[in-house]
């Protein structure tokens, strides 16, 4: 499914690569918008395995995660640039993702309805230290509530997960075609707590209702941290970046931590013109 | 710039503002700290002038209090030695109290879908749970068997409703259970059939409250009994202390509330000066520094 998206993307790249004009990389006219204070120039596309964005204005990109379409997890998201002076840039970016049980058809059981919704929002800033260093700081907060029972009130729940992040990432400009981006992300809060019930039939004469709410120990979560180098070659309109690392790994736009530290693997493939 | 920022603002706050707050209505516990209080604060003291009248009151007390456990009166709590008085604890409310405690841990734990029922955190026993907090809450409900020879399964016949509340270390220290005209059928006692309308309250608590005497099961009870005898409102209240195998039942007087126990081969009164052992055949009370009390 996701070298299928990803080919999809890529030919759909091709096509509007085709048909528009090919766009630099590592330059001031065409600056990275990947983690980065900076927003899409008007009318600029960017096509790539995950996402779909497109300049509407200097400031202001509108995007899809298109691989969560595949779930299928509705999104959209919106990019704001705030302030910009030069390489220096400030984005505030939010967006919205959406969950129905019911659309989850291949896996879900008839009897079960429910929910998710996320909502990241996103503080992004782009401080150039010389002419081929820059930082981009960021602070991202994302909280996500769910629900889900089961048609005959038999069961059902209510869960919301948040998150507080900050992060910065070095970026150095070698070449005009080749980058190095150090990322580093930190955790210091997490949040995850859940309601829930239901109902058993334990004989015709007697039920037992158990309901519960809590909040999870996230001991383990909090804190979460990662490292990541990446590569990050341009190369006219197509640009790759390729890098690993090490921490809690990120669930790109979504923002979900994953509680238990491993390798990460950076891959990205995508198309701007 | 302004605008993009206002209109980010009122984007965030439109979203938090529609966010989930995962909780429960967890039910409201019936207030039981005057109960509790009478069993732990100073109480009335033992004078033979009024010593009948407090007997009397405890023969009645415990009478009532048969209607849940089988005692008739202070006859039937006398026992000799630990296996007897083990027999006469293990009536039906006591027994079914820790059964019902026991069940309601059980319910907790696979809830939370902990394999360990419990850890030793500081000398107390505690849920293991993957919450660092939470709370809940168990309601069984369970229709009566009726009147009828044969137990049915009918909303005429009345129910019991029992709640108990949970944290995510341990269970709250009261359950309750709401008899919702409850019938069913009695055996060995003059009445055929009987129905109950009221309120059990268990109060859970290990605090020691005085020596020898820990707070284990203490259970009140406020009911109407209808029988085929006639209808009766009776409210009584009753402490199991398993460590000293002392069970005390709470005698309400004017002169002030006295606690009456028996254990293995004593039987006597707490008061307000301490510890009364006494002989109901001899009527007399030995308190402490040998004062006695007769009728």
């Amino acid at each position: 499914m996701v070298t299928r998206i990803a080919l999809s993307g890529l030919i759909a790249a091709a096509i509007f690569a085709a048909a528009g004009t090919a766009s630099a990389y590592h330059d001031e006219e065409h600056r990275p918008t990947y983690q980065t204070g900076y927003t899409l120039n008007q009318g600029e596309w960017q096509i790539g395995l995950l996402s779909t964005d497109v300049g509407v204005h200097d400031r202001l990109t509108l995007g899809i995660d298109h691989l969560y379409y595949a779930l299928p997890i509705f999104n959209a998201h919106a990019r704001i640039n705030l302030f910009r002076d030069g390489d220096w840039g400030l984005t505030i970016s939010g967006s919205i993702y959406y969950f129905n049980v019911d659309l989850f058809w291949w896996a879900s059981p008839e009897a079960t309805r429910g929910w998710l919704v996320a909502w990241p929002l996103e503080l992004r800033g782009s401080i150039p230290l010389t002419e081929r260093f820059t930082l981009h700081p960021f602070a991202a907060l994302s909280m996500s509530s769910g629900k889900v029972e089961q048609t005959d009130d038999a069961y059902g729940g209510a869960a919301a997960a948040n998150n507080f992040q900050i992060g910065l990432t070095t970026e150095w400009r070698i070449t005009r075609v080749f980058a190095l981006n150090l990322r580093f992300r930190f955790a210091p809060w997490v949040d995850v707590s859940g309601a829930g019930g239901g109902t058993i039939q334990f004989d015709p004469a007697t039920s037992v209702e158990v309901a519960a709410s809590g909040e999870l120990d996230t001991s383990e979560a909090e804190f979460a941290f990662s490292f990541v180098l990446a590569a990050h070659f341009s190369w006219s309109w197509f640009n790759l970046r390729i890098g690993g690392g090490w921490g809690n790994m990120n669930l790109p736009g979504l923002n979900f931590l994953f509680v238990q530290r491993s390798p990460i693997v950076e891959l990205g493939v995508f198309a701007r013109f | 710039m302004t605008n993009f920022a206002a209109t980010l603002l009122a984007m965030a706050a439109t979203l938090l503002a529609g966010c989930i707050e995962p909780r429960i209505d967890k039910p409201l516990a019936p207030e039981t700290e005057p109960l509790s209080t009478s069993y732990t604060t100073a109480m009335g003291e033992l004078e033979s002038a009024t010593m009948e009248a407090t007997v009397q009151a405890v023969e009645t007390t415990v009478a009532d209090t048969g209607g849940v456990c089988g005692w008739e009166g202070i006859d039937g709590l006398l026992c000799e030695d630990a296996s007897r008085c083990n027999a006469v604890f293990t009536c039906a409310g006591l027994a079914s109290t820790t059964a019902l405690v026991n069940r309601v841990k059980d319910l907790i734990l696979d809830a939370a879908n902990s394999d360990d029922e419990t850890i030793d955190n500081d000398g107390e026993e505690v849920f293991t749970t993957p919450f660092k907090q939470g709370e809940g809450f168990v309601t069984i409900r369970r229709i009566c068997s009726g009147h009828g020879e044969t137990p049915t399964v009918d909303d005429a016949n009345g129910r019991v409703v029992m709640t108990a509340g949970f944290t995510n270390l341990t269970l709250d220290p009261v359950i309750w259970a709401d008899f919702e005209g409850c019938k069913f059928r009695v055996l060995n006692a003059p009445f055929a059939s009987i129905t109950i309308t009221g309120r059990l309250v268990v109060v859970l608590a290990n605090e020691p409250v005085r020596p020898g005497v820990d707070i284990s099961f203490l259970t009140g009870f406020d009911f109407e009994i209808e029988t085929e005898l006639g209808t009766a409102d009776i409210a009584s209240s009753f402490q199991f202390d398993p460590a000293g195998t002392r069970l005390l039942i709470l005698i309400r007087r004017d002169e002030g509330d006295l606690l009456f126990y028996t254990s293995p081969g004593h039987t006597g009164f707490l008061t307000a000066s301490g510890d009364y052992a006494c002989d109901f055949t001899g009527r007399v009370c030995t308190g402490p520094e040998g004062r006695v009390v007769t009728w």
